[in-house]
């Protein structure tokens, strides 16, 4: 060991590992945070969807038709299909003609809208043992059957929730692969934290506002870190428990997929769950009489409640079976007691039994992790220890350029200058991005070709341009001084959160009057005061920190401000 | 410097050494006739400490030789046992 002491070695791991992937976990917490909400920002982002939530519709009158319009994803079909097909067997199936395999729809009791999807096999395929499917999704208002159009983007579900956990970028994982090392750095920075500050139960308590600036942080720094410390760590845990098994330590479908693969059959055998197409065409049975038995089972078990999955596989073979599952919102285990019947008969072919202790921890920790109950208060308590994540981090990058600063002008080093840059990006900057992206959203018209991706280069462009403007601006910071553009990011963040809320006034009628008081639309009227509460304490903050002047500490000479 | 390259050792000697533990974890209660997946899952509910723990370990171990051998060593070692439980499951078809 390098260090004198544990201790030591605890701190450098602390102040170091926290700096460099503090920046990724930075946007985990933030979006993370606004995650919980995400249905609501859909809601926001797409007009047409502001209505109440709905349950599942009827199968036989409307899904069924709804499924047969879903098409193959055409760029899925451009990219799998090449790798899925022998053309030595027979002739590549044209996209459109491809056979359904596997239909699903889902919902959660704060969707209105309905996520529908098919899974297409593909005939002649390479490896007839693999998963052959191509995919093709659709979402529609269940009140009528119609389609939302396809090219509005859901910015809370399919834009802010994939970046919490994978950067959105997808290539080779490469996204998943970050925010899990970042994720392990955030439990080691933690058990680190706790490690170096030994007073930690005075620390819950501690902000001395009358001290110097370095201090103050720090008080900041290790209060907002401590108050929500079981909270940072349960979801650094449970979103390393989430993913574990399939991206970071994936032994049991790599090294002991052979294993893997023997029990899974067992099991499909012991289950009586039919594990491939019999080859026999057969027409499905009434899915609504098999939703009807479900329930009825489930209140038997004095588990009363909608439809949240509903799967049907093997569509229109002898072996189809469609399987139910709950919308499990009445509870923190994400369980969905599958009850699973015989696609052609309607008979129940098997209800999934109470799980043992490993696994209901595991579903209880991925519950808690994603919320799927109905619990209001506890979503927004989940907001702001996310919040107050993103405050530990944040503070965490200012103390560390408030201790070097004056250090690093002595020696005329850039560090300081460079950390701060970032600090600025990922702080103010990517809240400017978030709400530019929000206010494109409500300037495109909903008309317009590609407005979704539309809407994805706003956020990157901006998120770049708050980047090059936070080191263009931070000169000062090489002379012991504060990089002006925190101030002038959290103006702009101040004035495009109040032109944002004006926006969706103005383009679809729904100012605050309405959604709060005249027709009362929760989801609404929460993303637009969010926005502006962003607002307001984002003009507070531009007004003080531009109120500080900066003097020279007369005893140590170096820069301070008053 | 050197204290990257004891923070990427602790690193990967964590990360081996808790791969074997997962598919020894998984492999020998399987083997012993416990539920595949009930294995599965204890095995990934233990591995983020056990990952934390070993890490730890090798970043403030002194003989870093001895432990850096130790946690290697015995990761490797977990690998292969797995590997021959499973062939020997998969060979009786139980």
């Amino acid at each position: 060991m390098q260090f004198n002491s544990t201790r030591q070695a605890m701190a450098w791991l602390h102040t170091w590992l926290g700096l460099i992937l503090g920046f990724v976990l930075m946007v985990c917490f933030f979006f993370g945070a606004l995650s919980v909400f995400d249905r609501e920002i859909d809601r926001w982002s797409i007009p047409e969807t502001r209505f109440d939530p709905q349950p599942m519709p009827s199968f036989d009158n409307m899904l069924m038709d709804v499924f047969s319009r879903i098409e193959p994803e055409e760029n899925e079909y451009k990219r799998q299909m090449p790798r899925y097909h022998d053309s030595d067997a027979g002739p590549m199936t044209p996209r459109t003609e491809l056979p359904a395999d596997e239909y699903w729809a889902y919902t959660t009791h704060r969707d209105p809208v309905l996520r529908m999807g098919a899974g297409f096999r593909v005939p002649f395929p390479k490896d007839p043992e693999s998963h052959n499917h191509i995919h093709g999704e659709i979402t529609i208002d269940p009140r009528s059957g119609a389609s939302v159009p396809d090219n509005h983007l859901k910015i809370g579900s399919e834009w802010f929730y994939p970046l919490h956990y994978s950067l959105n970028i997808n290539w080779n994982f490469l996204g998943f692969f970050i925010v899990g090392i970042a994720g392990f750095f955030m439990l080691v920075a933690l058990i680190t934290g706790v490690w170096i500050h030994r007073k930690i139960f005075k620390e819950f308590f501690t902000f001395r506002r009358d001290k110097s600036k370095q201090r103050r942080i720090l008080d900041m720094h290790n209060m907002t870190g401590v108050v929500a410390l079981p909270f940072h760590f349960f979801f650094a845990f449970t979103g390393l428990i989430i993913f574990i098994a399939f991206y970071y330590m994936p032994v049991t479908n790599t090294m002991l997929q052979p294993l893997h693969n023997m029990h899974q059959a067992l099991e499909a055998q012991q289950q009586g769950l039919p594990h491939e197409r019999s080859g026999i065409d057969a027409p499905l049975g009434s899915v609504d009489a098999m939703v009807t038995e479900a329930k009825r089972r489930w209140a038997s078990r004095d588990m009363a409640g909608e439809v949240g999955f509903l799967q049907i596989h093997h569509v229109g073979d002898a072996n189809a079976y469609v399987s139910i599952y709950r919308a499990g919102s009445d509870r923190v285990s994400l369980v969905g007691e599958g009850i699973h019947f015989n696609g052609v008969t309607g008979d129940v072919l098997r209800e999934d039994p109470p799980h043992g202790i490993s696994e209901s921890i595991a579903e209880f920790l991925t519950g808690l992790h994603l919320q799927h109950f109905e619990h209001w208060f506890l979503r927004w308590l989940y907001v702001i220890g996310g919040l107050l994540g993103c405050m530990c981090i944040a503070t965490g990058f200012m103390f560390f350029v408030e201790k070097r600063k004056q250090q690093h002008a002595n020696a005329g080093s850039q560090g300081s200058r460079i950390v701060d840059a970032f600090a600025v990006t990922t702080v103010t900057g990517m809240i400017v991005a978030t709400i530019a992206m929000l206010l494109a959203n409500r300037i495109i018209p909903g008309t317009t070709e590609g407005k979704g991706d539309i809407e994805k280069w706003v956020f990157c462009i901006t998120w770049a341009l708050m980047f090059i403007h936070a080191v263009v601006r931070s000169r000062p910071v090489a002379s012991a001084r504060s990089n002006p553009a925190w101030a002038a990011q959290c103006r702009l963040i101040s004035v495009l959160s109040f032109i944002a809320v004006l926006a969706n006034w103005l383009t679809t009628g729904d100012h605050l009057i309405k959604t709060l008081i005249t027709d009362t639309y929760w989801a609404v009227a929460g993303v637009d005061l969010s926005l502006i509460a962003s607002g307001i304490i984002a003009g507070v903050v531009a007004h003080r920190i531009t109120a500080l002047k900066p003097v020279r500490d007369t005893e140590t000479g170096e820069v301070v401000y008053e | 410097m050197t204290k990257f390259w004891s923070v990427l050792g602790a690193f990967a000697g964590g990360y081996i050494f808790t791969w074997g533990f997962i598919s020894l974890m998984v492999a020998g209660p399987v083997y012993a006739g416990l539920d595949f997946h009930s294995a599965e899952y204890t095995a990934f509910l233990l591995a983020l400490p056990v990952f934390l723990l070993t890490f730890f370990w090798l970043f403030i171990s002194r003989q870093i030789v001895l432990s850096h051998t130790l946690i290697f060593g015995s990761g490797a070692l977990a690998i292969g046992l797995s590997l021959w439980l499973q062939t020997l499951m998969l060979n009786s078809g139980a």
